[in-house]
């Protein structure tokens, strides 16, 4: 497992190397002190999981998965009293790790980290609406919404707006999954539970959990020779 | 006391005058109407200053009012029997008139219900200003377990991050990680503070603060740099505990919160027309998004300064040339007028 750890304080990121020691399949790769270097260091690395200090100067530990805009590694926070921004987490809340670290917590953190599924641990983005955030993975998201020049998730119950437009986030998701059904929709193609064409030939998608999308002829005929391939 | 004077007075003059008025209609004579009820009005008010005396005397928290309304109506009755029995008195030695039965128990009348009247007024009066002192306690009960409440903060972030650097500083530097570990120490007991004092000297908070930035030079490394200047006189000064504490918490997070680069943090403090003013400057500006914790912080020491020193106080924030500085000015008190010490 490829490690980055970031944290502000050099004695910090010298304590968690120390406790890590005891776990030699982590790998250290690169260690940050502000979120910029992090950056920089994630987009050379591409590190399996980050050790990300949610407090840092200049850029808290969620500015910096919100710059990272695309899809993040694994994410173990470690904060020494942010138990209230770490509850901001609704869904999917990875770990997170009260300094000074207990050995046997940053065990059980690991030990939940190599437990999930390879598949399971790849494209997850990032999400914050306001004071809430989730780590999501995109498979769950069934919907994307346009809002003007924002964008609402669907996914599991949950419903944030992102400062993002849909043309932009189109840009970014996997063309075989995710599918623009009209102007203001992306569909997640996983999540159609069933299909039927309308009066004027155009297809409306049933996804599971009850939404329907209604395409035009133009997107319906796409979508047919889409999903005939 | 003033308004106990005022409405005994007026309402005994009040009374006096009425009854000169209606006697002077019927027909009776000025001059010997004059002089019996200026003995009326003497005797009155001495009679219930007495007695009034006598309910401050008796009346105890534990005694409640019930106790005493027996006690209250024999002695208005008492009064009453004197009152009437002086005017009556008074009258017939001036050769005032016949006093037949009747007029006698009509003058006793108006005596009762004058000194019952007196009484129950009294007493509520009395009852409705025991109320508002014991609101006037309470008030100040609140705003002492405000105070303390305020006063016993300590920033958890800061306390585990110490915690965690110290523990790093095992391996590295035993010998700096048991320094830092007192300093730690005199830390929390600063800020779990001493027996109730609302005020101490700035010589002790700067010890304080001065234990607290070697723990955050420990954090931050070279890039934190802090200067300390003190007058003598302002050294002595008290001040509230803590408040250096957290303008200098502030100053370290939004200084060194800067993402790159070295941060300064002065502290001075001087007396100037009996104003101790205490300024904590730090490199970084205002337009910077402060955190909740912060504005938490500053309102709470505005809040301590009102309680304390009312509108005498003050503590400003300002940012000029890439600086914040924030200044609290309060009233100097010097050290040595509350300790043992003498001159």
């Amino acid at each position: 497992m490829r490690a980055i750890l970031v944290d502000d304080e050099p004695l910090a990121r010298f304590e968690l190397r120390r406790l890590l020691r005891a776990h030699p399949e982590v790998e250290i790769v690169a260690e940050a002190g502000d979120g910029e270097e992090a950056l920089r260091m994630i987009a050379a690395h591409r590190p399996d999981v980050l050790f990300l200090d949610i407090q840092m100067p200049g850029m808290t530990g969620f500015d910096l998965l919100e710059r990272i805009g695309g899809e993040i590694p694994d994410v173990i926070f470690t904060t020494a009293f942010d138990r209230h921004a770490v509850r901001a987490f609704e869904v999917n809340a990875l770990d997170y790790l009260l300094k000074p670290v207990a050995p046997g917590r940053l065990q059980a953190a690991l030990g939940r980290l190599g437990a999930r599924p390879p598949a399971e641990r790849l494209s997850q983005v990032f999400v914050r609406d306001g004071a809430r955030c989730w780590i999501v993975r995109l498979s769950d998201i069934f919907l994307l919404e346009s809002e003007g020049n924002y964008t609402r998730l669907l996914f599991a119950g949950e419903r944030p707006l992102i400062r993002r437009s849909l043309n932009a986030l189109e840009r970014q998701l996997d063309p075989r999954t995710f599918f623009r059904a009209n102007r203001r929709q992306i569909v997640n193609l996983h999540w159609i539970a069933s299909t039927s064409t309308g009066a004027d030939g155009g297809l409306s998608l049933q996804l599971t959990g009850g939404r329907t999308v209604e395409l035009s002829r133009r997107r319906s005929d796409e979508l047919r020779t889409r999903l005939s391939l | 006391m003033r308004k106990y004077w005022l409405y005994q007075l007026s309402g005994w003059f009040g009374y006096s005058a009425a009854g000169i008025f209606i006697n002077w209609m019927g027909g009776g004579a000025l001059g010997p109407l004059l002089v019996a009820h200026a003995a009326l009005v003497s005797c009155g008010i001495g009679l219930t200053h007495l007695l009034r005396r006598e309910i401050r005397r008796r009346r105890t928290p534990d005694v409640p009012l019930s106790r005493l309304w027996p006690a209250l109506a024999l002695a208005s009755v008492a009064i009453s029997v004197v009152l009437a029995g002086l005017v009556v008195g008074v009258n017939r030695l001036l050769g005032n008139g016949a006093w037949d039965l009747v007029s006698v128990a009509a003058l006793w009348w108006g005596m009762l219900l004058a000194a019952g009247v007196w009484t129950i007024l009294y007493v509520r009066f009395s009852e409705k200003r025991g109320q508002e002192v014991r609101e006037e306690r309470l008030q100040l009960a609140l705003r002492d377990a405000q105070l303390h409440a305020l006063e016993t903060q300590i920033n958890p972030h800061f306390l585990f991050n110490a915690l965690n650097s110290i523990r790093a500083l095992v391996e590295i530097d035993p010998a700096r990680a048991q320094e830092m570990l007192t300093r730690l120490a005199n830390v929390l007991r600063n800020s779990l503070r001493r027996g109730g004092e609302h005020t101490v000297p700035l010589e002790s908070e700067l010890e304080a603060v001065s234990d607290y930035l070697a723990l955050e030079t420990v954090r931050f490394g070279d890039r934190l740099n802090c200067s300390v200047e003190t007058e003598r006189n302002a050294a002595l000064c008290r001040m509230p505990p803590m408040l250096l504490q957290t303008l200098v918490e502030n100053a370290v997070k939004h200084g060194v919160g800067r993402a790159s680069g070295r941060a300064d943090l002065s502290i001075r403090a001087s007396v100037e027309s009996q104003l101790l003013r205490i300024v904590v400057e730090n490199t970084g500006n205002l337009a910077e998004p402060r955190g909740a914790g912060v504005r938490v912080g500053l309102k709470n020491t505005r809040d301590r300064l009102a309680l304390l020193y009312g509108d005498e106080a003050c503590l400003t924030l300002e940012e000029a040339n890439g600086r914040v500085v924030a200044t609290v000015e309060i009233p100097a008190v010097e050290h040595e007028h509350e300790s043992h010490t003498g001159r």
